[in-house]
Order: C-alpha cells, then sequence, then structure tokens
C-alpha cells in the first residue's frame, strides 16, 4: 500500500478568502455562461458591429488548419474506450430550483474527502504501519461555505455507527434498535482538552465550539491537511479539505443537494461465502460447519446452515449482525 | 442437505482463492510492480516555449499571426493520444498548471499576451467535456487584471476581447491554491522503489531555470539602468562596477558542466556549445540523463577520487584540491577529448595540448579564487622539509624508505606504505589535470631516458605505481614552482596517473624539458640536491615496479 503523503497549504480563514474579491468577480460568478455578444459589447463599451466585427478577427476558426477538422468533443474521436468510473466532474442537469432552495450568492465551495473509519487498537500500532496504511478514500463531498458542520456530519456515513452489540445467535430474528449511534460521547472532548491543557506538552490550548453553530466560513484551516473526524469514542475518519472554490452558476444551484456528494470510491464488497452473490450481513465466530474463522454469510444462507426447521440454533458458535461498507453505506 | 452445503463452500472458497491471480494489477497492489510516474505532460513544456518564442519573435501582439504559429505547430491537437476522458481530464489540469505562469510576470508584455491567447486556444480546444477551468487564486488575478487594464489603454483590442470572452464563458476558476491539494487521481498512485529514487540535489532547486532566467532579467535591467546613468551612454560607470557583467553567464555554465559531470561519466559527453543560455530544456534533458545515471554515481571517478583520497591518506589540503577540481568547470567543450579521457590524461601531443589548453584559461575567475585558496592551504614548510630530507639524506637506510619518509611526511599521512598503496589502486582513471605535472615529468626524462623509452605500454599496476610517485613528486614539484615562479596562479595541482599512449609525447616533453631544467638551476643549492636525489630515488622504484609487472607478463 503505497504511503500517502499529505502536503498542507498555508492556513486560510474561509471567510477572508471570500472577501478577496473583487465586485466584478462575485458579479461573473452569479451570471450564467454566455456566449452572447450584447454582454460582450457591454463590458467592452462598444457597439455589437465593432463587437462581432472582432469575433470574426479573433475567431476560434482561425485556430484550425483550413480543410483539416478539428474535434471538439470526445464523442467523435474514434477508438476511445468508454470510462466506467469516470465520475470526476459534475454534470448538471438544467433544472428550475424554487425560490427559497436557490444557493446564494456569493459564496464558496470546499471539497473534502473523507476516509473510511479507521478503528485500531493501540497495541497494533507501529511504525511499520501507521494509520495511514489504512488509509482508504471514501467520499469527496462539496459543501457551501454557509452549511454548518453538521450537515457533513450528517452525511459522513459509518458502519460502525451500526454496529449492534452482542451476540445475536440466539434469536436472529429479535429486531434491534440500539444502534451505536444513539451512544454520543460528550465526554471525550472534555478529555482531550484537559490533556491539551498541560503546559509541558506544548500543544497549543483548543477550543470548542458547537457543531450546530459553526458554518464552514468561520473556520481558518490548511488546505490538505488531514483533519480528524471522531465519533464513537474511537472510530477516525480522515478529513482532507482539498480545495475552496467561489460559487458559480456552474455547480449545483439547489441547496438541498448540498453537501453534494461528487464522487464514491470504489470498495470491494464481503460477500457471503456460500453464494458469492449477496453482501454477507453476519459474521459467525466459532461455528463448525465454516472452513474460515470468522465467516461471513448473507442471511438466507446464514439461517439454512445455522438453524433447523424449528428455528433451533445448530451447533455451537457467536453470531453478529455484519454491515458491509459497500452495501450499506 | 447440510453436509451439500458445506461441500459447497468448501469448493467456494478454493474457488476463490485460485481466482487471486497474479496480474499486473494485483501485483501493483501489492507494490511489488515499480512503476514510472506518469507524466503526460511533459513535453508540453517545450512547445510551450517554442510557441511563446515564435510568437514574440514577430514582434506584434496580433491575434491573427498568433493563429499563423499556432496553426503551424498543429496545436489544435494538443489533446490528442490521451487514452481516457478521466486521463485526458487530469492532462488538461495539469497543462493549464503549466502554461499558466506564462501568462504572469515577469514575462514580457510580448510574451503575456501570447499566453493569454494560447489559453484561450487551448481552453476551447480540449475534448473534454465538461470543460476543465482555468485555476486563479487570489494574487495571479490581481496581476491579471492589471495586465488587462495595460493592454486596454494600448488599444489592443484582441487582447481585451479573447479575456472577455473568456470570462462570460467562466473559463476561470477562482480558488484559493492554484493546484489542488489532494492527489485523488488513479494515476498517481505511484510506488516507487527507494533505488529508483533520485536524489533532489539542492542546487536545483534553487537554481532552477525559471529563477535563472529572472535573475538574468532583473541583471539585464539593472544594467541599463546603469548605462543610463552613465555619461557617455554607452558603458557603464567604473565606479559602479560591483557586480561581474556576466556572472549567471558564469552560473549557468557551472550548473550545467556539474550537472553533465554526473551524467556523463561513461560516455561520450559532447555538448553542444551553442545552447541557449535560457534554455530550460537542456537542464531537463540533463536531468532526465541523471536519473539514467544514477546508478552509475558509485562508479564514477569522483567516487573514486574520494576513495583515493581516503586510501591514500592525503592531507586534508590535497582533499580539498581535489574536490574542488572536480567542481570546477574547466572543460572547454569544443575540445573533442571527453571528460573520461581529459581524466586519463592522453599522453603525447594529446597532453601538450591539454597543457596549452590551461593555459588558456582565463574565463574562469572561480577557479582562480579556489585555486589561490588551496595553494595558501597547501603550501608546506620549506624548512621542515629540507631538514627532513637532509635528515633522510644522511640516515644509513635504504633508498626506497628514505623516499617513503620523504614523501611520507610531504603527504603528511604517516599512515599506508606506497607500494601497497599503489597496487591498491586498479583502476587509475580520475586523475587530474596538471600541466605542471608534464613538466615535471618532463623533468625526469633526461635521468631515465632510455629505461622509459624502451618501455612498453604500461599495465594499469605500472600506471598506479607510478602515478603514487608522480604525486609526491607532484607535491614538491609544485612547491618548487611556486617558489621559483612568485606564486604564479597555477591552474591545477592534483596529481594524477598518467597512461603512455604513444611515444610521441616523449619528444614533446623532451622540448619543454628543456626549459624547465634552467628553472631547477636557479633554486638553492640544498633543495636542488634533496629534490634531485627525490627524483634518482623515485626513478629507481619506478624502475623496480617496471621490472616487476615485466616480470609478470
Amino acid at each position: 500500500m503505497s504511503r500517502q503523503r499529505f502536503e498542507a497549504s498555508e492556513l486560510i480563514n474561509v471567510r477572508d478568502f471570500l472577501a478577496q474579491w473583487s465586485n466584478d468577480v462575485y458579479i461573473q460568478c452569479a451570471t450564467d455562461p454566455t456566449k452572447s455578444t450584447d454582454l460582450l459589447a457591454e463590458k467592452m463599451n462598444m457597439s455589437e458591429e465593432n463587437v462581432k466585427e472582432l469575433e470574426s478577427v479573433c475567431s476560434l476558426d482561425l485556430l484550425n488548419k483550413p480543410g483539416v477538422e478539428t474535434k471538439t468533443r470526445w464523442d467523435s474521436l474514434e477508438k476511445i474506450p468508454p470510462q466506467v468510473h469516470y465520475n470526476n466532474a459534475i454534470t448538471n442537469i438544467v433544472k428550475t430550483v424554487p425560490e427559497d432552495c436557490r444557493v446564494i450568492y456569493p459564496d464558496v465551495i470546499l471539497t473534502v474527502n473523507i476516509h473510511r473509519g479507521v478503528k485500531t487498537f493501540l497495541q497494533d500500532r507501529d511504525e511499520d504501519h501507521p494509520k495511514t496504511d489504512q488509509l482508504y478514500p471514501s467520499n469527496t463531498l462539496l459543501v457551501l461555505g454557509r452549511q454548518k458542520l453538521t450537515d457533513l456530519r450528517d452525511v459522513v456515513r459509518c458502519v460502525h455507527d451500526l454496529a449492534v452489540a452482542g451476540d445475536a445467535s440466539e434469536n436472529p430474528d429479535a429486531d434491534c434498535q440500539n444502534y451505536a449511534k444513539q451512544y454520543h460521547e460528550h465526554v471525550l472532548s472534555r478529555l482531550i482538552r484537559d490533556w491539551a491543557s498541560d503546559p509541558d506538552r506544548q500543544v497549543g490550548p483548543f477550543e470548542t465550539q458547537r457543531m450546530e453553530e459553526t458554518t464552514f466560513l468561520d473556520l481558518t484551516l490548511r488546505l490538505g491537511h488531514p483533519y480528524l473526524y471522531l465519533h464513537q469514542g474511537d472510530c477516525e475518519h480522515l478529513m482532507v479539505i482539498s480545495d475552496i472554490k467561489l460559487l458559480t452558476k456552474e455547480h449545483p444551484q439547489d441547496v438541498r443537494d448540498y453537501p453534494y456528494l461528487m464522487k464514491k470510491y470504489q470498495r470491494v464488497r464481503t460477500a457471503c461465502r456460500v453464494c458469492t452473490k449477496q453482501a454477507a450481513r453476519w459474521i459467525t465466530y466459532g461455528s463448525e460447519f465454516t472452513p474460515e474463522n470468522p465467516c461471513f454469510f448473507c442471511d438466507v444462507c446464514f439461517r439454512s446452515l445455522h438453524y433447523d426447521l424449528n428455528n433451533k440454533k445448530i451447533g455451537d458458535f457467536e453470531a453478529y449482525r455484519f454491515f458491509d461498507h459497500q452495501a450499506i453505506v | 442437505m447440510r453436509k451439500s452445503l458445506y461441500f459447497i463452500l468448501q469448493n467456494q472458497n478454493m474457488g476463490r482463492k485460485r481466482r487471486h491471480f497474479d496480474t499486473d494489477y494485483v501485483r501493483e497492489k501489492q507494490g511489488k510492480v515499480p512503476k514510472l510516474i506518469h507524466q503526460p505532460e511533459l513535453g508540453f513544456k517545450q512547445d510551450i516555449e517554442t510557441l511563446l518564442q515564435r510568437f514574440s519573435e514577430s514582434g506584434t501582439v496580433r491575434y491573427e499571426k498568433f493563429a499563423e504559429i499556432w496553426r503551424d505547430m498543429n496545436f489544435s491537437f494538443f489533446c490528442a493520444g490521451r487514452q481516457s476522458q478521466r486521463e485526458c481530464r487530469e492532462y488538461v489540469e495539469e497543462v493549464f498548471q503549466v502554461a499558466i505562469p506564462y501568462w504572469l510576470p515577469p514575462s514580457s508584455f510580448l510574451a503575456r499576451a501570447g499566453a493569454l491567447y494560447m489559453l484561450y486556444g487551448m481552453y476551447n480546444h480540449q475534448l473534454v467535456v465538461p470543460k476543465v477551468k482555468i485555476r486563479v487564486s487570489p494574487a495571479q488575478w490581481q496581476t491579471i487584471q492589471e495586465f488587462q487594464q495595460e493592454a486596454r489603454d494600448q488599444q489592443h483590442l484582441d487582447l481585451d476581447y479573447v479575456f472577455q470572452k473568456m470570462c462570460l464563458e467562466h473559463a476561470f476558476q477562482f480558488v484559493a491554491t492554484s493546484r489542488e491539494m489532494y492527489q485523488t487521481g488513479r494515476d498517481r498512485d505511484l510506488f516507487i522503489a527507494d533505488d529508483l529514487k533520485e536524489e533532489a540535489s539542492c542546487i536545483e532547486e534553487i537554481f532552477s531555470s525559471q529563477t535563472l532566467n529572472q535573475l538574468s532579467l532583473v541583471h539585464d535591467q539593472y544594467q541599463k539602468m546603469k548605462v543610463a546613468l552613465s555619461s557617455d551612454n554607452t558603458t557603464p560607470d567604473s565606479s559602479l562596477n560591483i557586480a561581474p557583467k556576466d556572472w549567471i553567464e558564469k552560473i549557468y555554465r557551472t550548473l550545467r558542466n556539474y550537472k553533465e559531470k554526473q551524467t556523463s561519466h561513461h560516455t561520450a559527453a559532447i555538448v553542444d556549445p551553442s545552447a541557449e543560455l535560457k534554455d530550460a530544456s537542456s537542464t531537463e534533458v540533463s536531468m532526465k540523463k541523471k536519473l539514467k545515471a544514477k546508478a552509475f554515481v558509485q562508479t564514477t571517478g569522483f567516487h573514486r577520487t574520494r576513495e583515493r583520497v581516503k586510501k591514500e591518506g592525503l592531507s586534508l589540503s590535497e582533499e580539498e584540491e581535489m574536490l574542488s577540481e572536480e567542481n570546477k568547470p574547466n572543460v572547454d567543450h569544443n575540445w573533442p577529448f571527453d571528460e573520461k579521457s581529459l581524466r586519463n590524461k592522453p599522453r603525447g601531443r594529446g597532453r601538450h595540448k591539454i597543457a596549452e589548453l590551461y593555459a588558456e584559461e582565463d574565463d574562469a575567475p572561480t577557479t582562480n579564487d579556489v585555486v589561490c585558496l588551496t595553494d595558501k592551504i597547501s603550501m608546506p614548510d620549506f624548512d621542515k622539509l629540507t631538514e627532513k630530507l637532509n635528515a633522510a639524506n644522511k640516515g644509513s637506510t635504504s633508498e626506497s624508505e628514505d623516499v617513503d619518509l620523504v614523501i611520507n611526511d610531504k603527504v603528511n599521512s604517516g599512515k599506508g606504505k606506497q607500494p601497497v598503496r599503489g597496487k591498491a589502486r586498479r583502476k587509475s582513471s580520475g586523475g587530474s589535470k596538471s600541466k605542471t605535472i608534464s613538466i615535471q615529468k618532463s623533468q625526469n626524462e633526461p635521468k631515465e631516458e632510455s629505461p622509459i623509452r624502451n618501455r612498453t605500454e604500461e599495465t594499469v599496476e605500472v600506471e598506479s605505481v607510478a602515478s603514487k610517485k608522480t604525486r609526491g613528486r607532484a607535491i614538491v614539484k609544485k612547491v618548487k614552482n611556486d617558489e621559483k615562479m612568485g606564486n604564479e596562479s597555477v591552474v591545477l595541482e592534483k596529481p594524477k596517473p598518467q597512461r603512455r599512449k604513444s611515444s610521441g609525447k616523449r619528444t614533446g616533453s623532451v622540448d619543454e624539458m628543456g626549459d624547465n631544467k634552467e628553472s631547477v638551476e636557479d633554486v638553492t643549492k640544498d633543495k636542488q640536491a634533496a629534490q634531485e636525489k627525490l627524483h634518482q630515488r623515485l626513478n629507481q622504484r619506478k624502475k623496480n615496479a617496471r621490472e616487476k609487472t615485466k616480470g609478470k607478463k
């Protein structure tokens, strides 16, 4: 696994960045992209005929050799293999957005790259395998500057949130309501602050702010620097903010779309070991019917192998509900 | 039922295991196959520079001229040959990153205008949908606005039109940093084996082609201002001559030579002397060479001289001498001899020519400075030397040991034994380029003419022995010469093994010998006597060594 190296920029205050640009730029961002000549005439303080003349002088056709057809669209080129996973840009479907759902200009868009949650035991951590070796990018999102941090957190779906505690082998049909997500850790932030306030450590005093009250515009951050999203006490997601740009008409205009999922990273799915068709939903430990320990099963295969006609457990094993990254999140 | 299920499970697992083929993709994932860095935009910089150069030469800012050059270079096809949409997108992003600096200061107005047109053309002719935007940071936008204002003031309507059109089409993206700070492109998932990694030299970072360009521009401006201030408007006032006029060219030359030395040790490096001063491609090419030649760095002469230094235990001053000499750009590129042959110092006419060559070398002040420095450092104490010589001569030990004593003291190591040292060195390339060596060698000619002339082409071992001796002699000689000629700035004083390739050289050296004989007589009697004795000792050693090798043969 290649080592991921992060290059970070200097500290950027998002609000300052937004304020840096002149009015022209804001107006430019807020207007639709056009090729019309009247706007151009206005900008250049010239009559339209002059502009048209200029257009012929500076035409793009001049750049093409006469007789040679220069293709300006990919589709028309031959022999290009189709790219199945090409999803790196936003192709906007033009739709009318109701008034109250429109984005407000001027604003910024931040590109946030979130990685998969990592839980490692302290004793397993050593220098050969730092946390970054297990870095698997999970999603890339676009967030508006005016959005609160909680909006981002809601979108980050981690499989560990769904973990159900306890062996469910006795009654597999029990309806599980106690998902781990419900158990919040308020204490943790306090602990960290106390730890950091020790002057010997030379770790700067940390401030806290409530997530539901802070927007991205209030933040001062480094681009490319891995930040940490911690939940459930020890599930750590690295978060890299890679880009800040001004919002323009080319981005999706509906506020409800944000945070906008720009890219989903391909993941390998844990398949059921029996049918290899469905995603695994159960994980068993110590079962005598399985070739490997632990073993993954989909629902049907699990019940048919480990339970008899009366729905009674056969054999001695432990079973837990398993949530696969790819299937669920 | 259970049994059959179990059976199925077993089969599935076996199948799964077999499915894990050792394909390239898998091996890459495991980091077994080192990938080359994917750099589709490598040649692009060169193309841009050609385009902009041609446009600047035409002298006009008009779009038609630019379009003509563009058509001629077929620039519309710059996206051709890409493998997929995703790759093309990454490529275009990279290309914009490369192109944008040409639109910003300190490029000239013409170059900036050309860059603007070029960006306009590239933005519209890119094959990706939706189009890749040009990333602009706040600082860059500032300079761009200034440029556009200037263009408007000068009534360059086509420049203005192009820019406004791009703005209206949203060709620009206003960002905080010019490059996105996260590598997500699949092709950038690199694994470079450690031994393929190139050690980045700080020199390249500090003296990149860009900084050199900017430096030279600033320097030109400075010169112009000085000229303007001067009375006769042609040359700047002599009182203002603080910096040397052409120091940037010298830096460039030094860097270039250094790079070539690093990369072309085993190949005949004939450098084109007409390479342009501001040509960035040469640095890139030599960097590529460097990458290839990295594997050979360990076996270069440079490395070997270091080894030799350690083995022979030469004094620090001599080490410095050698090192500084290695770093000096003393090669005249018009000379058809390559680096390697220079080090090996061909005998005969070749050596004579090289001696002349270095005599003419007067446009390298850096070398002189360093030499003077090393002169001062390596100047031995004469009195001590003569005392020791006398003591040695009075002693009743064998001749060779006398010589050893003298040389050891002189060399200031007191470590190894000479014969061992000589034989230890097998390859004697990577020597010095000293003209005085030739002179010194010639001084010994009259004493041992016949044995030398009878000598066949020497083997390496003889060379090494001889060279070791010459070193000892060289040092003594150098001291003598300095004293004689009154610290004449001698170019290089590193002793080196000398290969005798033709006997023609001897005639040349005999001629020189005549002159030097006279100079010898000027020295005080003590020293003369001591030195002559030294010569005899050394020559006898040579004879012995030769006989030994002949015996071996």
